[in-house]
């Protein structure tokens, strides 16, 4: 049995070594592309507090915070998923679809059209919209219980409402409505540390207490006869569960927009690495998450730089691929 | 534990699928539930394990109402198996037994020495120790039905309710099935109720028998003294003839014709 043990921790903290290093190299390489590159012995001073000048601007003021942010709003989404289609049993489940996104974009469209707002309120607005386009989709949803299909198809009608007005708007407020166009395609140009200090603690508490539920993830995939059998509230635990992805969801639309594909593609990414069980699956959509997310992040500002193309562009990109790849994978 | 119902009633939407059906089940004996198609045996099922709440009566367990007991002290007292389980095809054998513990576990679910000893008991007292390692989806429709009825068991629970465990499967496991359920309750004490639609199953391994009509009961009693050829035509509106094998005391039903379908023809 400790020879077991031994084993399995040996090979846990293997694991625990590649992701580091993965993460090392990818923010590395995120905090030293860009317009200006900047040399990783100038990454490394800057974060020694040795280098001032321009290398600290980029590295320190804009890079760093955006990387991190980066980081957390890919596993957000990516556990965000994962609950969700733990929640409702169903893979093409995402963390969009209680309406989060939907409620959050509404709730910024019309508040930058028809407001004074200074634009530092955004998140704020964008929090409460997304929050407020779940509640209406669980609260259209709730017959007593929380049944996936009700939830679906309650999601489903939330999202195409919002974005039905949001539609409007757009058309209504014309040529300023680039700005907008922008925020909706999702991205983190010019996040900083003022964004990260408002999701960070809140979202390593969401990644967290998401993590402590595996063992009820797992239960919920017998079905709902069995769950019960077993002794588990069924409704309560998806009405919670579901409103941690919403918890987890509502945090990146506040900083980011709404960035689809993350949430609904590596959550299968990670299951045809390590299978179903929730111990495995969780930690692993995070990592996967929080990567791809820095790699679309440094795409979005590199390739067509000094311009800066959404982020959301190349999530939906690397989504519809992969998705591509799982259809011939799976030969459905 | 005794375990009754209480002149409870149960509504689907406007229909009522129980109506003021009472029933003790007697403990440490097997129990089928017999009748026809919508006779109301699943909702029975359902409601004996606090699934479906009566819209009146109660079912009682030991000695307060289902909806006092609290969920996992529920789980640790009865098990309930329904028609179509489902799991991720992928989850190991081991794995998904190990979900039967769950109810003696605590929030971080940890594992115990005990639970593994449970679970590999459970595996072995179904025939399924060589099975741990493997994927659900490797495992044939006997062998599924075999693991889900080890994860009631490693539930420890002295009710053991099953609705139709033998549909989707062939004769041979159909018997496996019913045997193995034979030699738990006679080797545990385990009590059994099971819906079944096969009556000489039922009445061969069987102690009791409750036949349903129309979300009532109509007959209830040890199985000689219940399956007569009245009860075929009355209730499964079939032709037949009940013998007993003057040896064995063993019941056989042998069906003629449909009656039906026979006055449908007579009529037309």
């Amino acid at each position: 049995m400790a020879a077991e043990q031994a084993v399995a921790w040996v090979r846990w903290s293997g694991w625990g070594l590649v992701v580091l290093a993965g993460s090392l190299v990818l923010v590395l390489a995120s905090l030293s592309l860009g317009v200006v590159p900047v040399a990783v012995s100038a990454i490394v001073e800057v974060l020694l507090g040795e280098q001032g000048g321009l290398s600290r601007i980029l590295v320190w003021e804009l890079r760093l915070p955006r990387t991190l942010l980066g980081l957390l709003v890919g596993a957000n989404l990516a556990v965000a998923g994962t609950l969700m289609q733990a929640v409702t049993r169903n893979p093409l489940a995402s963390p969009s679809l209680t309406g989060v996104m939907a409620g959050g974009a509404l709730a910024v469209v019309v508040a930058m059209s028809y407001s004074s707002w200074p634009v530092t309120v955004t998140p704020y607005v964008a929090l409460v919209g997304g929050l407020a386009g779940a509640a209406a989709s669980i609260g259209l949803a709730w017959n007593g219980q929380l049944a996936p299909v009700r939830l679906a198809l309650a999601g489903v009608a939330v999202t195409a409402l919002c974005g039905a007005v949001v539609t409007a708007v757009l058309l209504n407020v014309g040529s300023s409505a680039d700005e907008l166009f922008f925020w909706m395609a999702g991205g983190l140009l010019g996040r900083s540390w003022p964004q990260l200090e408002l999701i960070g603690a809140t979202s390593l508490l969401g990644l967290l207490l998401a993590l402590a539920f595996r063992r009820q993830l797992n239960l919920l995939s017998l079905g709902d006869e069995v769950v019960r059998s077993l002794g588990m509230r069924v409704w309560r635990w998806r009405l919670g569960l579901a409103a941690l992805a919403v918890f987890l969801t509502a945090q990146v639309v506040a900083v980011a927009g709404p960035i689809g594909f993350v949430g609904l593609v590596i959550p299968h990414l990670a299951r045809i690495l390590v299978g179903d069980d929730q111990r495995r699956l969780l930690p692993v959509a995070a990592c996967l998450g929080a990567w791809l997310m820095v790699v679309a992040d440094v795409a979005a500002r590199t390739l067509v730089a000094p311009a800066e193309l959404p982020v959301g562009l190349f999530t939906a990109t690397l989504g519809g691929a992969g998705f591509i790849a799982l259809i011939y994978r799976q030969r459905l | 534990m005794r375990l009754s119902a209480q002149q409870i009633c149960v509504d689907y939407g406007k229909s009522r699928v129980l109506d003021d059906l009472s029933l003790t089940l007697a403990e440490g004996e097997i129990t089928c539930l017999l009748g026809p198609n919508g006779s109301g045996k699943s909702t029975l099922l359902k409601a004996l394990s606090g699934a479906l709440q009566p819209v009146s009566g109660q079912v009682v367990l030991g000695d307060r109402a289902l909806a006092q007991w609290s969920g996992k002290a529920l789980a640790r007292q009865l098990a309930l198996l329904p028609q179509h389980p489902v799991a991720p095809e992928g989850l190991l054998v081991t794995e998904l037994v190990h979900y039967g513990r769950s109810p003696h576990q605590g929030f971080w679910g940890a594992r115990s020495r005990e639970d593994d000893d449970i679970v590999a008991w459970a595996l072995a007292a179904t025939g399924l120790e060589a099975y741990g390692a493997r994927p659900l989806s490797q495992l044939s429709g006997g062998e599924r039905q075999r693991v889900w009825i080890a994860l009631a068991l490693a539930q420890q629970a002295p009710i053991l309710l099953l609705d139709e465990p033998t549909t989707f499967l062939d004769l041979g496991h159909q018997l496996e099935v019913m045997e193995l359920l034979t030699d738990l309750n006679r080797d545990h004490g385990l009590t059994v109720v099971m819906s079944l639609h096969d009556l000489n199953q039922a009445a061969r391994y069987a102690h009791q028998l409750v036949v349903m009509e129309q979300g009532r009961i109509v007959a209830h009693g040890e199985p000689a003294a219940t399956l007569t050829e009245g009860l075929l035509a009355r209730v499964f509106r079939v032709r037949g003839q009940v013998e007993s094998d003057p040896h064995s005391r063993q019941l056989s039903c042998r069906f003629h014709s449909s009656l039906n379908y026979t006055i449908a023809n007579e009529n037309g």
